[in-house]
């Protein structure tokens, strides 16, 4: 997949565990980890509103498109 | 459920019924092909007259006895279909490729029926053109929609694996 979530940076710069985070968002550890691992298809609109809302940031700090071909 | 366990258990006994009898099906048929005396005994297999005392008669026999097996092939795949089923696992690999396999034998089951319909009107000297419905494509619709339904199983199963994947 081309979108990249740097969550792991995202969690290193708030100083946060992922079980903390996952708690606060309301989602399982798991699906977070399919999060950090890229596995993840798609991102909800109100996952992402929670991601952003507990990190204190914008979408795009965590989004990043990377053309694979380069 | 109970349609699916309706049906398990007609598909369950069609199978039972067809292990005991192809066997001496098959024995029967090969003795008469093999037997040099004429038998005047006529034979209907599969909606089919089949006339065994020249080389075309024999040849529709076996031909009728392979769609045979063909068909009971598919049958058993068909139970290993409703089995996955009734164990909820339904949009899976396994299902689409069953799917798909049972489509590819009832093809080929049917245009083996066209074969053999020929070769039993061949040999009786009747060239004719017919139109209308017949076996060969109900055998070949039915196939094919198993084919179709293969291949929607097989999105299903993408859109099961986005939505699973959708955090």
């Amino acid at each position: 997949m081309p979108i990249i979530l740097n969550l792991d940076v995202m969690l290193a710069k708030r100083k946060m565990r992922s079980n903390e985070l996952a708690e606060k968002i309301g989602i399982t550890t798991a699906n977070l980890s399919i999060l950090k691992t890229g596995k993840a298809k798609a991102v909800r609109f109100s996952t992402l509103e929670a991601i952003c809302e507990v990190l204190e940031c914008q979408p795009g700090d965590i989004l990043e498109y990377v053309n694979e071909k380069n | 459920m109970k349609k699916l366990h309706l049906l398990k258990t007609i598909v369950d006994f069609i199978w039972i019924m067809s292990l005991f009898c192809y066997p001496l099906i098959l024995v029967f048929a090969v003795m008469v092909l093999i037997d040099k005396e004429p038998f005047d005994i006529p034979i209907t297999m599969m909606g089919t007259h089949v006339d065994i005392n020249n080389t075309w008669g024999k040849l529709a026999l076996a031909l009728c006895l392979a769609n045979f097996g063909l068909l009971l092939y598919a049958v058993y795949f068909f139970r290993k279909l409703l089995k996955s089923f009734s164990n909820r696992e339904i949009f899976e690999g396994t299902t689409c490729h069953l799917l798909d396999k049972i489509g590819t034998l009832v093809m080929v089951s049917s245009f083996i029926y066209l074969l053999t319909d020929l070769i039993s009107n061949l040999k009786h000297g009747d060239i004719s053109i017919q139109f209308g419905y017949g076996p060969f494509l109900y055998l070949l619709a039915l196939g094919l929609f198993f084919k179709v339904l293969s291949e929607v199983f097989t999105m299903a199963k993408t859109m099961k694996e986005e939505n699973e994947l959708t955090i």
